[in-house]
C-alpha cells in the first residue's frame, strides 16, 4: 500500500508542477469533484436524501439556519456532515498519493526501512477501503457508519488533503469564485424547457 | 462547500436525470468527474 520515492531533479520539477496545479485548481477542481460525489451518492440513495432533507428542514424550522447559511451552522448538521465525510471516503477528490517526507533519521514502516530524504504515500482510494478502520461494507455509501464506529479514528484516516492544505482551505479568499465554478461543474443543470 | 451544499438542499428538490448511471471520471492528481445531470426544482418554504 505504501509507495515511496527518492528525491531527484525530476521529482522537484514534478513537485513545482504539482504546487502550481494545486494553487490554481485546488479550490475549484477538488471542490467540484467532492460536490459531484456528494450529490451523486446522496441522490442515488433516496433514503439518505430524505433523511438529509428532513435534517435541513428541521433546522430551518427551529430557526437554526440563517438566510445565508454559515459554516458554523452547517457544522452542526450531524447527518449532513456524515454524508459529506462518507462521500469523501467513497470517492475522494484526490486520485494520487499525497507524498510526505519521512523524518531525517529515516523510519520503519511495515517491516521495511526508509532512509531520510525518502517520500512515502498511500492512495486515498485504497486507504478509505481499509476494513479494519471503516467496517466490512467499505464499498457501500452509508453515512450511518459515522455514528456507529469510531468517527475520530475514521476521520483521521480520510486522506483528502495535507495538513497544511487543510489550513489553507480554512482561508476563504478563493471560496466564492471556486464555489460558483463548483456549482456549475457539479450540477449539470437542465432548463425545464429542455425536458 | 459546507454552506453551499446546505443552501442548495434547502432551496431545491433535486432529481437525477439518469438514476444509477455511473459518473464518468478520469484520475489525474484530482479525480475529474462528469455526467451528473439533475433536474432541480425550487422548494416552497414551509
Amino acid at each position: 500500500m505504501v509507495r515511496c520515492k527518492s528525491l531527484s531533479k525530476a521529482t522537484w520539477y514534478f513537485c513545482s508542477f504539482e504546487l502550481t496545479w494545486g494553487i490554481s485548481f485546488a479550490g475549484s477542481d477538488s471542490t467540484a469533484s467532492t460536490m459531484q460525489s456528494f450529490f451523486y451518492l446522496v441522490l442515488n440513495n433516496p433514503a439518505v436524501y430524505s433523511n438529509l432533507k428532513e435534517e435541513v428542514d428541521r433546522a430551518q424550522k427551529a430557526g437554526e439556519l440563517s438566510e445565508i447559511v454559515t459554516y458554523a451552522e452547517a457544522l452542526k448538521l450531524d447527518y449532513f456532515q456524515a454524508c459529506l465525510k462518507e462521500a469523501m471516503r467513497v470517492r475522494p477528490a484526490v486520485g494520487l498519493g499525497i507524498y510526505r517526507n519521512v523524518p531525517p533519521e529515516g523510519v520503519e514502516i511495515d517491516g521495511k526501512f526508509y532512509p531520510g530524504g525518502t517520500q512515502v504515500a498511500v492512495n486515498g482510494w485504497v486507504l478509505h477501503r481499509d476494513k479494519t478502520i471503516f467496517g466490512d461494507d467499505v464499498e457501500v455509501f452509508r453515512p450511518e457508519r459515522w455514528f456507529e464506529r469510531d468517527a475520530k479514528l475514521m476521520g483521521s484516516h480520510l486522506y483528502q488533503v495535507r495538513q497544511s492544505q487543510k489550513k489553507e482551505k480554512g482561508i476563504h479568499s478563493n471560496l466564492l469564485d471556486s464555489l460558483v465554478v463548483a456549482v456549475i461543474f457539479a450540477l449539470g443543470v437542465i432548463l425545464p424547457s429542455l425536458r | 462547500m459546507n454552506k453551499a451544499l446546505i443552501q442548495i438542499l434547502r432551496e431545491f428538490d433535486i432529481t437525477l436525470v439518469h438514476p444509477g448511471r455511473p459518473l464518468q471520471y478520469h484520475s489525474t492528481f484530482f479525480v475529474v468527474q462528469e455526467g451528473l445531470e439533475v433536474y432541480i426544482k425550487k422548494r416552497s418554504r414551509k
